[in-house]
């Protein structure tokens, strides 16, 4: 199941993009189940000289994988977990990186302790002594989260175009994005990638962005009153100067031209969306079996 | 003024041979509590575990089973998991670990990369589906409230309780003694105002939404096709009187409001 994988050097040495690819044969939530091909599930390092921030964990497929990419990287330093989704990319391997590092503080949303919440695997046997020795904090609305002792921030914030709670964060420091399950759609035909783009030739539109996110898990866009989304996007992309769109999926990506392509296929998308008819109940009747 | 009633502990029986299982969990920063429940389903040839648990609860949920022992229950044949978030899927992994007839239906979308080891024992199941207990039947319903597009959701034909995972989702007091109640045994429980706070936490998309189609066909869903007389959910009180009180429920999801980012 891990079919490839690689380390991105984002900013000089100050993020990597720790990529694992994984199929999409209609089985990943991530995308539309009739989408083939290949996607990634992308944990992201924020390095300082003496600390190091992880956004995500990752799948436990990737356990191994992950572990090696953190080997390389991470050096004596000690790593704070940012887990800013309720979902298994963010949970499934934060007791196994316990396990190995050295793990200071877990930042995440639910009212558990990270011993407990992230102690779930059935292959990992015993208690969790890697958390057992970390410090919980929740996740509020607005969050700022420090990434070593100079003054470096990753500053959290809940987007209005979300489907379960979540938040997406900012490093002024890189002009990093990182953008949850938004700005996923780009896929790849082989597992090589590539992982970063830059290019506008990527040729996204909004009808392809619009049939991702209705066939999937933005569903209930059809329909919805959208405006407010829309201005939340915008606002998003007035107040902070994004660089770099770093989603948890799918390919990175970098640069004012690509990024403005993708955000403008994103607002099509959602104009568009919302003078389809509400198709909310038509998705009780979508088949699983049939359609993949 | 009624009495507020004394808290109980799960598990609980909510209906012959229907065990509701789980902790009351606090909401950071207040009174408010919440479930994460699963539900443990007796039949004569099998029995079964109703969602998938949160990460932070299946060695909770397994003791718990362990304390039904003396009902020598049949062997656990399936787990039905609503959708596959981590809230309702976490404990999949170690349900069928400790269960290995069992096999999972229902939306089990990622779990092949969450728990490799038991990929070959996850099955998508499209509404429709039946799965024979001996006695009575699981039902695969459609989720008509829902986050991820895929969500499954359950009914026991013989003691028409629905599994509606995220549906019917709200918090209670805990200084109003509610936990481990049903929703009519606890006067104080102001049921529209608990599920609009859950919602606008969990089920953010429902405010931009027109909800009254929704409403519509959860009434007709549940009280005129199903004729269900117990909604076991994963986040609310079980709700032993539908008819009596889900007009509550619609007065909650109604009074969504959009909040400031």
């Amino acid at each position: 199941l891990t079919v490839h994988d690689e380390i991105i050097d984002l900013a000089d040495g100050k993020v990597f993009a720790l990529v694992n690819v994984y199929e999409l044969d209609g089985r990943p939530s991530s995308h539309p189940i009739e989408a083939r091909g290949y996607s990634s599930m992308n944990c992201y390092l924020l390095v300082e000289d003496d600390r190091a921030v992880l956004v995500n964990t990752g799948y436990s497929v990737h356990d191994v994988a992950l572990g090696a990419q953190l080997e390389t990287l991470v050096g004596s330093r000690t790593i704070d977990l940012a887990l800013p989704r309720v979902e298994f990319p963010s949970f499934c391997n934060a007791r196994s990186i316990a396990d190995r590092f050295s793990v200071g503080v877990v930042w995440i949303r639910l009212s558990y302790d990270a011993p407990i919440l992230l102690n779930f695997r059935p292959d990992l046997g015993g208690p969790a002594r890697g958390l057992a020795r970390t410090e919980t904090r929740r996740i509020s609305t607005r969050d700022v989260i420090p990434v070593g002792s100079g003054g470096r921030e990753l500053e959290l914030f809940a987007p209005k175009l979300r489907l379960l709670p979540c938040s997406w964060a900012y490093d002024r420091a890189t002009g990093t994005l990182f953008s949850g399950e938004i700005f996923t759609w780009l896929r790849r035909d082989k597992p090589t990638g590539p992982w970063l783009t830059s290019s506008t030739e990527e040729a996204t539109t909004s009808g392809q962005v619009e049939e991702f996110l209705l066939g999937n898990r933005f569903w209930w866009l059809a329909g919805a009153d959208t405006d407010p989304l829309r201005s939340d996007m915008a606002a998003i992309f007035d107040e902070f100067d994004v660089e770099t769109i770093a989603p948890d999926h799918g390919p990175i990506v970098r640069g004012r031209a690509a990024i403005a392509q993708q955000l403008a296929a994103l607002d099509g998308a959602l104009e568009s969306a919302k003078q389809r008819s509400p198709r909310g109940l038509d998705v009780d009747r979508w088949r699983f079996k049939v359609a993949s | 003024v009624s009495e507020a009633p004394t808290p109980i502990s799960l598990p609980r029986d909510i209906a012959p041979g229907i065990f509701w299982l789980g902790i009351c969990k606090q909401v950071p920063g207040g009174t408010l509590h919440s479930y994460s429940s699963v539900y443990f389903v007796v039949g004569e040839q099998c029995s079964a575990i109703m969602d998938g648990g949160v990460t932070g609860e299946p060695d909770v949920i397994l003791a718990q089973i362990a304390t039904l022992d003396g009902l020598d229950f049949p062997e656990v044949k399936y787990v039905f998991p609503t959708h596959s978030e981590a809230g309702h899927a976490g404990g999949l992994g170690k349900f069928l670990r400790r269960f290995p007839s069992a096999v999972a239906h229902g939306d089990v979308s990622d779990l092949h990369l969450v728990f490799p080891d038991y990929a070959h024992r996850l099955e998508f199941a499209d509404p429709g589906e039946r799965f024979d207990l001996g006695g009575t039947e699981i039902v695969v319903v459609e989720a008509v409230f829902r986050d991820l597009v895929h969500s499954r959701w359950f009914f026991d034909t013989k003691r028409r309780v629905l599994f509606p995972g995220d549906g019917f989702a709200y918090t209670h007091y805990h200084t109003s003694g509610a936990c481990g109640h049903l929703a009519e045994e606890v006067p104080e429980l102001d049921l529209a105002e608990n599920m609009a706070t859950f919602a606008l936490a969990a089920f953010h998309w429902a405010q931009f939404v027109d909800i009254e189609p929704f409403i519509e066909r959860l009434h007709d869903l549940v009280l005129v096709e199903l004729g269900a007389q117990v909604l076991a959910p994963t986040h609310g009180l079980v709700i032993g009187d539908p008819a009596l009180t889900l007009p509550r429920v619609w007065e909650g999801l109604r009074s969504l409001k959009q909040p400031a980012r």
